[in-house]
């Protein structure tokens, strides 16, 4: 399995639920996706950040100009301490929207060039957008079973994400174990 | 041992934060400059620091939240249906085109029937409320650019909409006329009659606009080859509506994401390959034409049946959980709505997708390097509605 694949989940919609797919990426992954989708001239339609029982969650909503469909990147973060690489060097228009998911729910954008609030005033404590521990739902609950995790086989745009977000063929050439990287 | 705070890297700089902030990076020899948020070519309380080198713009920077309200958390404390005011004041030029976006996510999440009757009503009324928005546009447009009439020109098109639009919603301007399941009346026999005799009056005054301003010399000498944004630029800021088919891509809500009666209309969609102001203005002007012809179409074509659903969830009512996205083409460009539901009477998270936020971020990019005056028609060529980006 190439390194990045095994780590990135995808789940797919139960039906019209305005997303053809989700991938579920870690962090670290975020900016080389977001790279990826650039280069298949996907475009950033928003950030949006999501309180939940399990973490800070943020989506990426992204579109196309000539494909019909919506593909969502959610990235989970830490409750204690939510840091999230910003995409605002492959995506520019990210910045703003970063800033805004900041104000909102405290996330702080590694990497960003200007974090100073962008709609309040100043940062509020706690974030005015974060819900008390108690009112959180599951993500259970907000995506459920009757979509599953997995590997991406049968669905074609799903099944395009991952070879596209997947490691290129070179890498692979050049690391024939795959376990290459870190080691030096 | 007593802590020494770290030194001010502001100090001894002019202004409030964002201005301190900004002079950081300024060079000696320029000057820092407010533009609003009091001024009259920002629309509203838009402001926007500018570095300027002589006449010309080194760096600027858009300041923003000077009415921001907070919709997003208010959506959090109330029902579903009483959401709907909100929307009218997002963008209150085009306030049923975020009516629509909002009934459209909570029916997609909830798998809620619309009856034929008001998918073409719903075409009608959002369609006339484009018209007028970029009415306003127009005439608020050549008056950042010096032009007085033409907003009056404007006003009179624009008096006529809002009292058909008056007469079947009870509002002029912040509409809260949609329903889940439908629209809130139907439409009455002076509603059609009147607005088949707005159809047979526009094509005329069209002409007159295009005669009295569109040719223009004096206008042409501000707007050609100022602020052209290209495919490129409009992909990474995410810019859509007439900002992007000004660029020459031909991306249309209501095509690529078909919602409602849409996919039975036939309607151009106008594009110009120049991207710069002047592209943008003229591509308004057109969707002017293209509205009128979908309006023309539904009011020919509009079926019998309710314009509610008969078992319409009304007052507070139970989604189920889950989340929907809806994306509807607003008229400055793609309006999405995001929502999460915890299956309870009010929505758990509503993210608002605003079309001149997006298409407001690339003005740092767009106005370096280019004068003043022309950073008044830039910014009035990307139609921008403030509370729309600050919600």
């Amino acid at each position: 399995m190439p390194e990045l694949t095994a780590r990135l989940g995808l789940s797919l919609p139960p039906g019209q639920s305005g997303r053809e797919a989700a991938l579920v990426i870690e962090p670290g992954d975020l900016r080389r996706v977001a790279e990826r989708l650039l280069c298949q001239d996907w475009f950033l339609e928003d950030v949006c950040g999501l309180d939940v029982a399990e973490g800070m969650a943020v989506l990426y909503h992204f579109a196309h100009w000539t494909r019909p469909g919506r593909v969502v990147l959610r990235v989970l973060l830490p409750h204690d301490a939510p840091v999230c690489p910003s995409i605002e060097g492959i995506y520019p228009g990210a910045s703003w929207h970063e800033r805004e998911t900041a104000d909102f729910f405290g996330i702080r954008f590694e990497g960003a060039a200007n974090d100073t609030p962008l709609l309040l005033a100043e940062r509020l404590d706690p974030p005015p957008l974060v819900k008390a521990p108690v009112a959180r739902m599951s993500i259970n609950q907000l995506w459920p079973h009757g979509e599953w995790i997995g590997s991406a086989r049968g669905h074609a745009l799903a099944e395009e994400l991952m070879a596209v977000c997947g490691p290129e063929e070179e890498e692979q050439a050049a690391r024939p174990d795959g376990h290459e990287e870190g080691r030096s | 041992m007593t802590r020494i705070p770290a030194a001010d890297p502001c100090q001894g700089l002019e202004g409030d934060f964002y201005a301190r902030h900004f002079a950081l990076e300024a060079r000696d020899d320029t000057l820092i400059l407010n533009m609003g948020p009091q001024h009259p070519s920002t629309h509203g309380v838009l402001r926007v620091l500018l570095e300027m080198d002589g006449e010309y713009i080194v760096r600027s920077e858009p300041v923003l939240g000077y009415i921001h309200r907070m919709h997003e958390a208010m959506a959090q404390n109330r029902a579903y249906v009483q959401f709907f005011p909100n929307m009218g004041r997002v963008d209150y030029l085009h306030a049923l085109a975020w009516n629509w976006a909002w009934a459209g996510a909570v029916e997609r999440l909830a798998g809620i029937e619309v009856p034929a009757r008001a998918e073409f009503i719903r075409v009608i009324v959002t369609e006339l409320n484009r018209i007028n928005s970029h009415l306003l546009w127009w005439g608020a447009y050549l008056l950042d650019l010096g032009a007085v009439t033409p907003i009056m020109y404007a006003f009179e098109d624009r008096e006529i909409v809002m009292d058909m639009l008056q007469e079947i919603t009870g509002s002029r301007l912040t509409y809260a006329a949609f329903r889940f399941g439908g629209f809130c009346a139907d439409v009455t026999p002076g509603f059609v009659r009147d607005a088949y005799a707005f159809l047979d009056r526009m094509p005329e005054r069209l002409e007159m606009y295009r005669q009295l301003v569109s040719g223009n010399v004096i206008l042409r000498g501000r707007l050609e080859d100022v602020g052209v944004i290209d495919r490129m630029m409009a992909r990474r800021y995410g810019a859509t509506g007439p900002v992007l088919r000004g660029s020459g891509v031909a991306y249309d809500v209501r095509r690529a994401e078909p919602y409602g009666a849409y996919p039975l209309f036939d309607f151009p969609v106008p594009t110009r390959e120049e991207g710069d102001s002047m592209a943008r203005y003229l591509v308004r002007m057109d969707e002017i034409e293209a509205s009128l012809a979908i309006i023309r179409q539904a009011l020919d074509g509009l079926p019998e049946g309710h314009h509610l659903h008969p078992d319409a969830p009304r007052g507070k009512w139970k989604p189920p959980a889950g989340e929907s996205y809806f994306a509807v083409e607003g008229a400055r460009g793609k309006i999405g709505v995001y929502l999460a539901s915890d299956g309870s009477e009010i929505p758990y998270r509503v993210k608002l997708r605003s079309p001149s936020f997006s298409n407001l971020s690339l003005f740092p990019e767009l106005a370096r390097g280019t004068l003043l005056s022309d950073a008044v028609a830039i910014l009035g060529s990307l139609d921008l509605v403030i509370p729309e980006i600050d919600r």
